[in-house]
């Protein structure tokens, strides 16, 4: 008998926040940070008598969206009533595009088992709102066991775009790079910040598995994963579950399952599957798109980040792990290509950001569009390296300086007293001298041939060192004490 | 298409009705009845008909995108009676 192989069978539903100022059908604001529910108005809150009023911005960050995913444009969606009952919902009916959304089909692109680019089919991109937050206990903890759970519809109506995949994800890895490859090029299209540490990103899998012998399991629905190891450690958690049950001859059954991030297992999950219960919005008409439209945002979209890597390996020589690390950030990424366009070595200014500026900023918690030292600044420190100005040791005491004191360059060079060019010739000699003259003990234990293992001469480079400030080569500190001794 | 008496009952729960035996078989009938009519729209060819959804050639008028605060917040709060400071109060609601 032959061994049985599992094949996973993935699909996944994404739910991103879209960046807008004011709600998708009303004018409140979308800052969820504000105290509960203050904003919040007729419209948002369901009451009787509001209609909703679609957010023009909105809809060209689905688009722009939509463009970052490969997707084309419709030109006529159309909104629907999606009916349940549950307190995160004032309405009663969440509005969604569920059946003509804004976008037709795309891709993304990710790395098989075998390293294979394959893709990622995206079966469309439809703009919703998102509900209002539970909270099961307040901020002191006080409720905690109570009865009663608190709503805060701050967030209720802010806009969010589902993208749903084909089930064409075959591994926990590749569920992995999907999400993060669309996350970057979706922030690159300025749809979205999707900043997964405020929720602005919540993943959903559809997990079966398909059996070398014939059997298809039942699709499994997994829901509550907000992070990328979330995502992970589920999909890997029912890979494993369902290959466990098949290789039992049992049958996976068909429902919602609840992932519990602490436990790390998914178990049923209590809601009750409910029926598809659409209605068309009746308030409000088919939305337009005209071509015109759909042109003119598209000609806002900029090269996406891995066109952007490739780039920057075949024309700049960058490796393709310096080039990811750049375009990770899409401000990062321009940053990098000022310095170039500046004048610096594109491999020596990639790792002075990858290494010092990345450094800087992580210290200092800041983000490049707040970082002091500019990219054209940058490009000459970079610049100045190459010419033999300045050692690689003072351009970074140099740069430190910068970005300590906020210092422009030349006051930084000054200031730390360096000579561009270094140290050398007489004014060598006369640190030497001067050195051997202070230390008259340690010459006379070299000279007397006692310094067997060279350790008093190197204490005297050392010094020479110290006294030039680092500027001297140590190679012509060697050859210069090596003659001043022999004198 | 006809619906069975448990899927009728099944969508007067979520709609929060609770029906007797009398009516549930009235509504099953009345249901039923409703879909055989729509089922006659199966004879004709609809291949090149778009689906009717308005009644008028109209557009979804778009808002710029501008924050406008609503004023009376407090006032949709206390449309509700069930409130603790600015929150609404609701039965306990916990996914395990």
């Amino acid at each position: 008998m032959s061994e049985l192989i599992f094949t996973p069978v993935i699909g996944i539903e994404i739910h991103i926040r879209l960046k807008s100022d004011s709600k998708l059908f009303c004018s409140c604001s979308t800052n969820t940070d504000a105290a509960p529910n203050t904003n919040i108005c007729p419209i948002c809150m369901g009451l009787p008598g509001s209609l909703p009023h679609m957010n023009h911005r909105v809809v060209e960050q689905g688009m722009l969206a939509g463009f970052a995913l490969n997707c084309g444009i419709r030109p006529k969606s159309l909104f629907f009533r999606k009916s349940y009952f549950y307190p995160d919902l004032p309405k009663g009916h969440q509005i969604s595009q569920c059946d003509l959304p804004i976008t037709t089909a795309g891709y993304i692109e990710v790395h098989d088992s075998e390293g294979k680019l394959k893709k990622i089919r995206v079966n469309h991109l439809h703009l919703e709102e998102d509900v209002g937050s539970l909270h099961h206990s307040a901020s002191d903890g006080r409720l905690e066991g109570a009865s009663t759970s608190y709503v805060d519809y701050n967030r209720s109506g802010t806009p969010l775009a589902e993208i749903v995949s084909e089930p064409d994800v075959a591994s926990a890895a590749e569920a992995v790079e999907y999400v993060t490859t669309l996350r970057r090029r979706v922030i690159y299209s300025g749809a979205s910040e999707v900043e997964l540490e405020k929720g602005m990103m919540r993943f959903d899998a559809n997990v079966s598995m398909k059996c070398s012998d014939g059997r298809w399991g039942k699709k499994v629905e997994v829901k509550n994963m907000n992070s990328f190891k979330a995502l992970e450690r589920a999909i890997e958690f029912e890979i494993k579950r369902q290959k466990k049950i098949m290789l039992q001859g049992g049958e996976v059954m068909q429902e919602t399952r609840h992932w519990n991030d602490a436990k790390g297992v998914t178990s049923p999950s209590r809601v009750k599957e409910s029926y598809r219960k659409f209605i068309v919005e009746p308030d409000l008409p088919p939305l337009h798109i005209s071509q015109e439209w759909i042109d003119r945002v598209h000609s806002r979209m900029p090269e996406m980040p891995d066109v952007r890597a490739n780039r920057y390996v075949h024309d700049m020589g960058l490796t393709q792990e310096a080039a990811d690390i750049l375009t990770d950030d899409r401000k990062v990424a321009d940053y990098f290509e000022s310095c170039v366009n500046a004048g610096a070595n594109p491999v020596r200014a990639a790792n002075w950001i990858r290494t010092e500026v990345m450094r800087v900023l992580n210290e200092t918690q800041k983000k490049i569009a707040d970082f002091n030292i500019k990219p054209e600044v940058l490009a000459e420190i970079v610049k100045r390296v190459d010419d033999k100005k300045l050692s690689t040791t003072q351009a970074k005491e140099v740069f430190d300086y910068m970005c300590a004191n906020n210092a422009g360059l030349d006051d930084s060079v000054k200031k730390l007293g360096i000579t561009e060019g270094g140290v050398a010739g007489n004014a060598l000699n006369e640190i030497i001298a001067n050195v051997i003259k202070a230390n008259p003990d340690v010459l006379a234990e070299i000279q007397s041939g006692k310094d067997m293992k060279g350790k008093k001469f190197k204490f005297l480079q050392g010094l020479v060192m110290k006294e030039s400030k680092g500027q001297a080569k140590p190679q012509e500190v060697a050859e210069a004490l090596t003659a001043a001794l022999k004198n | 298409m006809k619906l069975t008496r448990e899927e009728v009952n099944d969508i007067a729960l979520e709609s929060r009705l609770l029906l007797t035996e009398k009516e549930l078989d009235g509504a099953v009938k009345y249901i039923n009845n409703f879909l055989d009519i729509l089922d006659s729209f199966r004879e004709l060819d609809l291949t090149n008909v778009e689906p009717f959804s308005f009644a008028e050639a109209i557009e979804c008028p778009l808002r710029e995108d501008k924050v406008i605060a609503f004023k009376d917040t407090e006032a949709i709060l206390h449309e509700s009676e069930h409130v603790d400071g600015s929150y609404f109060k609701v039965p306990r609601i916990m996914e395990e």
